[in-house]
């Protein structure tokens, strides 16, 4: 589904990703670990699609596409969905009508009609209710002094309604209590299909107790230095990161 | 022919012909007036101001087709002026235009005028005395004690001048009595492409515990020069809001002035302006003063612009607090997004204060639209341009929620922002 073929990521002529090699197939879970500023977040906004990172070197490739010189929302219209580390304030529009906007802007541009408000409706209580979200959270307007917690629950929410094809949580258990965390993994265990991937970026295992990864990458200065399974995790959790910087 | 010759005679036939004693004893002043300020030091300005030909529109035949496409809303009370003159006599009961009281004479109309007309102005200004002695006609509203006015007042002003340069002076007064309410809106259109200068001054006076709610609306006025002056007398416990939207214009001054005559009186004062692509050039001054004599009162200030092309807008906001005002809560607010590169704006507000217990603030903005907010609602799915005429609706959706008037607000969104964002009120 998603190839990164050797990605080289500069930002004001500063290298942060040095040749990534990632392949994500359907229906698989990846997690990239690693320590701060190894350039995590550079590469989930890179395949999101900010501009002010500059490509140069690879390709990024979703289902044989290449997505290089793609702006955001052509990226979404496909099926990439991001979800933020610090989720911007927007004041005067609700979450409700901020949703309708963007399903409906993505269905339009997928060539199929406007979501009807019945349909919009039941979906909108489906997912509340898998999520344990209060309809009248849905009324306030969008990220505007929400809490940590919130910030992160609205995302997954934005997440289960337009059902991307490939989700990227960027940082989705920081701010979350026990709790949260167990409701939100079980809402996106439901959520995820045979159809949907999903890359996951952490910095705690706590996460992986409830979702359980196929693989589980670390990221150290700009490149995917080993790979594993879930127990390559559980390693770092208890030894932390130094052996990595012994590898080499 | 000399300017300062052809303007007496003009001016000395109207005086004749009104009947009121007291507006002539006011023109006869400001005339004298005029004569003392009215110097120019260079020569080359004066001769080329003076010799030019100026028109002073007269009144024509009423045009009844124009009138009913501005008859919006079945509950609201009319008030038409096509260039300066008082078309529409259906309404007699509250609402009179100044020319005709003073053919009516009626007592108490006449002591009203005596008490409130050109009281609040000073005489400083030029314009002002222009305006004294050219005024023709004018809204006269005068709503009485104990009466809170259901109907939305509109006072329309379309000007279909077929000549350049010619010179309109309107004159609105506006008097609530104890304990009432009103609504009033006041329109300014064009019609035609001539090159004209309006010289509007309104007067309002509000009484204790009366409440009143005006908004101004400047619309397709792309080459006039309108300057609009409101002068704003408040007593005791009242509440005021004035509301300006400006949307086109060569150049538009809106200027306040704002006297606090009593204990416990709130104040609102809200400004909106968005200026197209397609106008190039255009200046809009905003202009406040507010002066707080009396203590215990509150005023707050929003102004927003949006603005593209090669437009700027200038705003001054002044605040003066006196001794012995305390405890007074006021803010000021100017927030502005420049959309294209040309754009400009200057905002300087001011505050003056000569007591230690009050709370002042006051805040001013420039900028663009935030690219971080653009890559946030784009990740979602949303194309570009729609993005950004999602985050400019938001911006100004904060004035538009003080407009009590639905229908309003629709036009405004229709005209000037997206329609597809109406649902989003």
């Amino acid at each position: 589904m998603l190839k990164i073929k050797n990605l080289y990521v500069s930002v004001k002529q500063k290298q942060i990703l040095k040749g990534v090699n990632l392949t994500i197939n359907k229906g698989e879970i990846h997690v990239i670990m690693g320590p701060n500023g190894s350039g995590k977040s550079t590469l989930a906004s890179i395949i999101a699609g900010k501009k002010d990172y500059k490509i140069n070197k690879g390709n990024i490739i979703f289902e044989n596409i290449n997505l290089n010189f793609f702006p955001p929302e052509e990226r979404a219209h496909l099926g990439i969905f991001l979800s933020f580390q610090d989720p911007i304030e927007i004041p005067g529009i609700s979450i409700f009508n901020f949703i309708r906007i963007s399903i409906n802007s993505i269905r339009k541009a997928n060539g199929k009609k406007e979501i009807s408000y019945n349909e919009f409706f039941q979906k909108v209580k489906m997912v509340s209710d898998l999520l344990k979200i209060n309809r009248t959270f849905l009324s306030r307007s969008l990220n505007e002094g929400f809490s940590g917690g919130e910030k992160k629950r609205n995302e997954i929410f934005q997440m289960c309604m337009i059902n991307p094809k490939l989700s990227i949580l960027d940082e989705m258990d920081s701010g979350l209590d026990i709790d949260a965390i167990r409701t939100i993994s079980i809402g996106i265990n439901k959520f995820k299909k045979k159809n949907n991937s999903i890359l996951i970026i952490t910095h705690y295992q706590r996460l992986l107790n409830y979702i359980i990864p196929d693989y589980v990458h670390i990221l150290y200065k700009g490149k995917l230095v080993k790979s594993g399974n879930k127990e390559l995790a559980r390693k770092i959790e208890s030894e932390g990161y130094d052996w990595i910087k012994n590898l080499k | 022919m000399n300017f300062k010759k052809k303007f007496y005679s003009n001016s000395r036939i109207e005086i004749n012909n009104n009947i009121n004693y007291y507006i002539n004893i006011i023109r006869n002043k400001s005339i004298k007036l005029f004569n003392k300020k009215f110097s120019l030091k260079s020569e080359k300005i004066k001769s080329s101001i003076i010799d030019y030909e100026y028109f002073f529109p007269v009144k024509e035949a009423e045009y009844y087709d124009i009138i009913n496409q501005y008859i919006l809303d079945k509950n609201g009370m009319y008030l038409f002026f096509i260039n300066g003159f008082y078309v529409f006599k259906k309404f007699k009961k509250y609402l009179l235009s100044i020319n005709d009281i003073i053919i009516n004479n009626k007592n108490y109309c006449n002591s009203n005028i005596e008490k409130f007309y050109g009281k609040s102005i000073s005489n400083n200004d030029i314009l002002n005395l222009f305006n004294f002695f050219f005024s023709k006609d004018g809204a006269y509203i005068f709503i009485p004690d104990n009466i809170c006015f259901k109907q939305n007042i509109y006072i329309i002003y379309i000007y279909n001048i077929n000549y350049d340069y010619s010179i309109i002076n309107p004159r609105n007064l506006i008097i609530i009595g104890n304990n009432s309410k009103a609504k009033i809106v006041e329109i300014h259109e064009s019609l035609t492409n001539k090159i004209c200068f309006s010289n509007s001054v309104t007067e309002i006076y509000t009484r204790k515990n009366s409440s009143i709610d005006y908004m101004k609306i400047h619309n397709n006025l792309s080459f006039f020069y309108l300057r609009d002056k409101t002068f704003l007398t408040q007593k005791k416990n009242s509440t005021c809001s004035i509301s300006t939207f400006s949307f086109e214009g060569r150049l538009l001054i809106n200027n306040i002035k704002l006297i606090n005559l009593g204990n416990y009186s709130k104040f609102n004062v809200n400004g909106l302006t968005i200026i197209k692509k397609k106008s190039l050039n255009k200046l809009i001054y905003n202009k406040t003063l507010i002066d707080h004599l009396y203590p215990n009162c509150e005023s707050y200030q929003t102004y927003k612009s949006i603005l593209y092309g090669r437009s700027k807008v200038f705003f001054w906001g002044k605040m003066k607090i006196h001794k012995k005002a305390n405890h007074i809560n006021a803010l000021q607010k100017a927030n502005n997004i420049l959309i294209n590169k040309n754009a400009f704006v200057y905002s300087k507000p001011e505050l003056e204060i000569y007591t230690d217990n009050v709370k002042c603030s006051h805040g001013s903005t420039i900028g663009k639209i935030d690219k971080n907010k653009i890559f946030y609602i784009c990740s979602r799915g949303v194309i570009k341009t729609v993005a950004k005429s999602i985050l400019i609706f938001l911006f100004s959706k904060e004035i538009l929620k003080k407009i009590n008037i639905k229908y309003l607000i629709k036009k405004i969104i229709i005209n000037y922002l997206d329609n597809n964002y109406i649902n989003l009120m």
